[in-house]
C-alpha cells in the first residue's frame, strides 16, 4: 500500500541536498530507500575496482601504440584518433566509474566509463543525506576528500604542462540547460578550491587564428564570453564522440574539431584528459580479453585478475552461439543502456532497449550475466528491480559506490538507490 | 570471429614491440601520478603533500622552507594556503549574449551536437 506521506517525506529529504535532481525527465529518480551492505562487502567492491583499474592502466600505453587502423577497429571515430594518443599529464583519467554485477558468486565488470561518467552528485553528496535519514553509516564519507585531492593534482599537473606563468584560467563546462549535467559540473567546481568559472558549452568561444579584436592582437585559443583565454577546461559530461560533430552555427564548420586541434597544439588542457577517452570504448574490453586468452602482455597475476573480474568480450558473437550461451550486444560508445540487446544462445533477441541511438556504433559482444534482483520502495509502491553497482575510480583510487536500480538492462530511467553500511 | 581475430592479429606487433623494447612506456607511464616538481622557486627538496595535493618546500636552507606551492604561487604554510583568497571558489555565470562570433573572429557551436544528458 502506498503511504500518502511517503512522497512528501522523499521530497523533504532530497530538498536538503543542494541543487539536486531527485526526479529526472519528470520521473522519480532518487529513491527514498537504502541498500545496506556489510563494510567488508563494500571494501570488496572497492578492491575489485582498483584491481580492474590497474588492468586498464596497463592497457593504455599499448592502445597509444596501435596503428590508426586498429583504433578504428576498436570503434574510435576517425576524427578522434590524434586526440586519443595525446598524453599530457601522468594521470590516464581523473574521474572514472566501473559498472559491476555484484552477486554472491563474485564481482564481474560490465564496463568502464572512463571519460564522462556521471552519478557523481548522487554518490559523493546525496548519499550522505540519505544515510543520515536512515541512521546508517555512509560508505562514501571519505570519497569526497579523495575527489578533491585528485582534482587538484590533475589541475596542478595540467598547469605545469602548459608551462605558463601566473595563475591558470580554469573553466568548468556542460550543457547549461541539462539539470543533471549542470549540477554535476557545478558540484565538481565546488570541490576544486581554486578560482574557476562556469561557462556553458554554447557560450565557449573558439578562436582558430590570430586576430585583432578591439584593437588588440588575440592569440588562437578557447575563450570565455568575457574574452578571457581558458587554460584548463573541465568537461566532465560532454562526450568527445559528440564534440567531433559540433558545428559552428554560422559557417557550419566542424568547430568541435577545431577545439580538439587547440588541445593537440598544447594551447588548451582538458579534464578528463584525452587518455580517458582512449579507455572509454567498450571494445577495449574485447582487446583485454583477447590478450588474456592468448596469454599475452599481462603478468600471471594480471591474468588472474582478468579471469576473476572480466567477462568474455569479443567483436563477434560466434563463441557464444557455438556454446549456446546467452550474450549481450552493446555499442562501443553507448550510454545508459541505449541500443543494448540481450540474446539467447541461438542468437535470438530476448530483451532489448527501446532507445536505439547508437546503431552506427561498432557493436561489442559480452557474455551475459544477470544482475541481482531486489525489492525497493518507490512513490508508486514496492517494486522488484535489477541492481547494478557503480564504483568510482579517482586516478585509480576507489571512491564512492552507488547503485542503479531498474530493468534487466540498466537505462536512463533506472533509479538511484543509495547505499549504507549495515 | 573475423573481427576479433583481425583485431588480435593487428595488435600482436605492438604487443611484441612494447614487450621487447619498452616502446610506448612514455615519460609518465613508469612513474607515479604526481606532477613534476616546481622550478620557479629556490628549493632543493620538494615534498608532495598527499592531503593538499600540492608540493611544499622541505629544504631547511631555502627561504621557502615550509611554504606550499600552488599554481605558481607560494603560501607561507598550510593555513595560509587554505585561507588564501585565491581559494575562494566563485561562480560567474554568464547571461546568454547571442551569437556575435563571426564578426569578432570568435566562433561558437560547442555542444551543438547534442542536448546533454550523455554523461554515462
Amino acid at each position: 500500500m502506498i503511504d500518502p506521506n511517503f512522497k512528501q517525506e522523499r521530497m523533504s529529504l532530497y530538498e536538503q541536498v543542494p541543487y539536486f535532481f531527485p526526479d529526472l525527465y519528470d520521473i522519480e529518480y532518487a529513491l527514498l530507500d537504502i541498500r545496506k551492505h556489510a563494510r567488508e562487502e563494500i571494501e570488496e567492491i572497492r578492491f575489485a575496482a582498483e584491481q580492474v583499474g590497474a588492468i586498464f592502466l596497463k592497457t593504455a600505453p599499448l592502445l597509444r601504440e596501435l596503428e590508426d587502423e586498429i583504433l578504428l577497429q576498436l570503434g574510435f571515430p576517425r576524427e578522434s584518433l590524434a586526440y586519443c594518443r595525446i598524453k599530457t599529464i601522468p594521470q590516464e583519467y581523473i574521474i572514472g566509474r566501473l559498472d559491476f554485477i555484484v552477486t554472491d558468486s563474485g564481482i564481474k565488470l560490465m564496463e568502464f566509463n572512463s571519460d564522462t561518467p556521471t552519478f557523481i552528485k548522487e554518490t559523493f553528496q546525496a548519499n550522505a543525506y540519505v544515510c543520515e535519514y536512515f541512521d546508517v553509516e555512509n560508505p562514501n564519507s571519505e570519497s569526497v576528500k579523495i575527489l578533491r585531492t585528485e582534482m587538484r593534482k590533475a589541475v596542478a599537473a595540467s598547469w605545469q604542462h602548459l608551462k605558463k606563468e601566473g595563475t591558470p584560467k580554469i573553466v568548468f563546462t556542460s550543457h547549461g540547460d541539462n539539470i543533471e549535467d549542470m549540477w554535476t559540473t557545478r558540484f565538481l567546481q565546488e570541490q576544486l578550491d581554486l578560482p574557476s568559472e562556469y561557462v556553458s558549452l554554447d557560450q565557449l568561444q573558439v578562436l582558430t587564428e590570430k586576430a585583432v579584436i578591439n584593437g588588440a592582437v588575440v592569440e588562437p585559443g578557447l575563450y570565455t564570453p568575457g574574452g578571457s583565454r581558458i587554460d584548463i577546461l573541465y568537461r566532465q559530461t560532454y562526450p568527445v564522440e559528440h564534440l567531433v560533430n559540433d558545428k559552428e552555427p554560422v559557417t557550419n564548420e566542424y568547430i568541435g574539431q577545431e577545439l580538439i586541434k587547440l588541445i593537440e597544439e598544447g594551447k588548451l588542457m582538458v579534464l578528463n584528459p584525452p587518455s580517458a577517452f582512449l579507455l572509454q570504448s567498450k571494445a577495449v574490453q574485447a582487446l583485454i580479453w583477447g590478450l588474456h586468452e592468448e596469454g599475452k602482455y599481462f603478468t600471471e597475476d594480471e591474468h588472474e585478475i582478468i579471469a576473476c573480474y572480466f567477462l568474455p568480450t569479443y567483436l563477434d558473437p560466434d563463441v557464444f552461439i557455438q556454446n549456446n550461451q546467452r550474450y549481450v550486444k552493446k555499442p562501443s560508445f553507448g550510454r545508459e543502456g541505449d541500443t543494448v540487446e540481450i540474446f539467447n544462445g541461438l542468437g535470438e533477441t530476448i530483451n532489448e532497449e527501446e532507445m536505439k541511438n547508437y546503431r552506427d556504433n561498432l557493436p561489442v559482444f559480452q557474455a551475459f550475466q544477470p544482475l541481482p534482483k531486489a525489492q525497493v520502495r518507490t512513490t508508486s509502491g514496492e517494486k522488484q528491480v535489477h541492481l547494478m553497482y557503480g564504483c568510482f575510480l579517482l586516478n585509480n583510487k576507489a571512491g564512492a559506490v552507488g547503485i542503479r536500480a531498474g530493468g534487466e538492462i540498466t537505462n536512463n530511467l533506472s533509479y538511484y538507490l543509495p547505499v549504507g553500511i549495515e | 570471429m573475423n573481427k576479433t581475430k583481425k583485431l588480435m592479429a593487428g595488435v600482436a606487433t605492438s604487443v611484441m614491440a612494447i614487450g621487447m623494447t619498452g616502446c610506448g612506456q612514455g615519460q609518465y607511464e613508469q612513474s607515479s601520478s604526481i606532477p613534476p616538481e616546481p622550478t620557479e622557486y629556490e628549493c632543493d627538496d620538494w615534498e608532495w603533500d598527499e592531503d593538499e595535493g600540492t608540493y611544499y618546500c622541505d629544504d631547511k636552507k631555502s627561504s621557502h622552507f615550509g611554504a606550499y606551492y600552488l599554481m605558481g604561487m607560494m603560501y607561507m604554510n598550510k593555513s595560509s594556503l587554505r585561507s588564501s583568497s585565491a581559494y575562494k571558489n566563485h561562480y560567474n555565470s554568464y547571461k546568454k549574449s547571442g551569437s556575435e562570433s563571426s564578426s569578432s573572429g570568435y566562433k561558437s557551436g560547442i555542444g551543438s551536437g547534442s542536448k546533454g544528458g550523455f554523461g554515462g
